[in-house]
């Protein structure tokens, strides 16, 4: 049987996973920035970073998929809290359509209750399916941002074999570094939202 | 659903707006939030129909535990019909709305949130260090109804004086005034009930140092575009159904 999660707190999870990863969002387009400077440094560089051309190409291709994949994720939080909302109107009805029912009994009512709790089921398990995609979303982007991070040393090795650039590289390095450990935090922060409501 | 903040300094004025999930019959509504410190208000939440929109949008700004109080300036369903649900999503809020719709209002649900009904001179409310007014726009057009004014940040939410119906991607802002007043026309002349009722609430607001207008319909009026309105508002003959 499929678990059914308190709708009330099903809507405000869902938003807060969405305000979350909307937050994350304004850091992916930072990251994206740092790694179209990467990008033009690679470009000055020339040959004396050679080994960076491809790390700064997969960078800038990781950072763009990583503003999407957020979007995404936003789009399927709201998705979420707006399927939440619906099972919650659904819920107040059948509970109006019982009292009704206790005060005279009628049967167009059951069958209108049965209708409705049917039309509850498929959201239920519409519900379920989503939140483990967005689960799954969450996880794809912390694998993201392990990547950048791996990106970062990348950028500080290749940084001590030169002179003229060591001090960009490094500067970029820790910019990675940062923006991707933000983002890290507001998706766990976004994981902790959906194991409470997992968990409740 | 859009966001855009519309003033920061000490305290913070957003819009939410132009959301395009709601439904096309439901008209359009503009929301407006208020945050001081560790306390906000929003004005005006909307219908039941939009409720998931503004809950996502307001959580990217502020967490739920921050969303402390609500204000309906009257008791019509694009203003407050979400009500019931915001009273189980922060069941320890306090609604301000006029006390003459109380018993209305209650309709659409108010078991937990607390239920502070505001006198028809009027008041203030104070959010963090922020201090509201409420301005009486009574039969503007609803027969009980508040503007909020903040003289700090110099902004009137003026509810549905000011509104305008116009499509779904329209902008936030007004750029043309004298094309403008085509859209504002017959919402005004239609809604709004009295002639009488319209020059107490501009002699009211003629008083008040203004620099942006927000209305809950269609789009937010700035500098001199204020004064315009009221030159305007004041020639036109409002309650046309008597004609009819």
């Amino acid at each position: 049987m499929v678990k059914e999660y308190s709708p009330v707190k099903s809507a405000v999870t869902a938003s807060q996973v969405a305000g979350e990863l909307y937050r994350a969002s304004l850091i992916a387009r930072q990251l994206s920035l740092a790694a179209k400077n990467s990008q033009a440094v690679v470009h000055r560089a020339g040959s004396r970073v050679a080994g960076l051309k491809v790390i700064s190409e997969y960078f800038a291709d990781l950072a763009l998929k990583t503003i999407k994949l957020a979007e995404d994720i936003n789009t399927i939080s709201l998705d979420i809290s707006q399927m939440a909302v619906e099972r919650w109107r659904l819920n107040t009805l059948i509970g109006h359509l019982f009292d009704s029912q206790e005060k005279n009994a009628n049967d167009n009512v059951e069958q209108i209750v049965q209708d409705i709790q049917t039309h509850q089921l498929e959201l239920n398990n519409r519900f379920n399916v989503e939140i483990r995609k967005l689960e799954s979303q969450l996880e794809e982007i912390q694998q993201y941002m392990q990547a950048s991070r791996v990106i970062a040393v990348s950028f500080r090795l290749e940084a001590t074999q030169t002179d003229e650039y060591q001090g960009i590289l490094d500067d970029m390095a820790d910019n990675i570094d940062v923006f991707s450990e933000k983002i890290k935090q507001h998706v766990i922060g976004a994981k902790n939202y959906i194991d409470r409501l997992l968990q409740s | 659903m859009e966001a855009k903040l519309l003033f920061d300094d000490k305290h913070q004025w957003y819009v939410f707006a132009r959301d395009p999930t709601k439904p096309d019959k439901i008209i359009d509504t503009n929301q407006y939030m208020v945050v001081s410190g560790n306390e906000s208000v929003i004005l005006d939440p909307g219908g039941i129909e939009i409720f998931s929109s503004m809950l996502s949008t307001i959580l990217k700004f502020i967490p739920i535990e921050q969303v402390t109080h609500l204000f309906a300036s009257h008791q019509d369903p694009d203003i407050i019909s979400s009500l019931g649900m915001w009273d189980q999503v922060i069941p320890n809020a306090k609604l301000y709305t006029p006390n003459l719709w109380e018993g209305f209002i209650r309709h659409f649900g108010c078991e937990n949130i607390e239920f502070c009904g505001i006198e028809d001179g009027g008041g203030q409310l104070t959010i963090g260090d922020t201090v509201l007014q409420f301005i009486p726009a009574h039969y503007m057009h609803s027969s009980a109804n508040f503007n909020v004014y903040d003289p700090v940040a110099k902004i009137l939410f003026s509810g549905d004086i000011g509104a305008a119906l116009e499509p779904q991607d329209s902008s936030l802002y007004i750029e043309d005034f004298d094309s403008h007043c085509d859209k504002m026309r017959f919402f005004h002349q239609r809604w709004m009930p009295s002639n009488a009722a319209k020059m107490n609430w501009l002699n009211r607001v003629r008083k008040l140092d203004i620099d942006m207008m927000l209305p809950q319909h269609g789009r937010i009026f700035r500098g001199k575009e204020i004064e315009q309105f009221f030159d305007w508002f004041e020639a036109l003959e409002v309650g046309s159904a008597i004609n009819s």
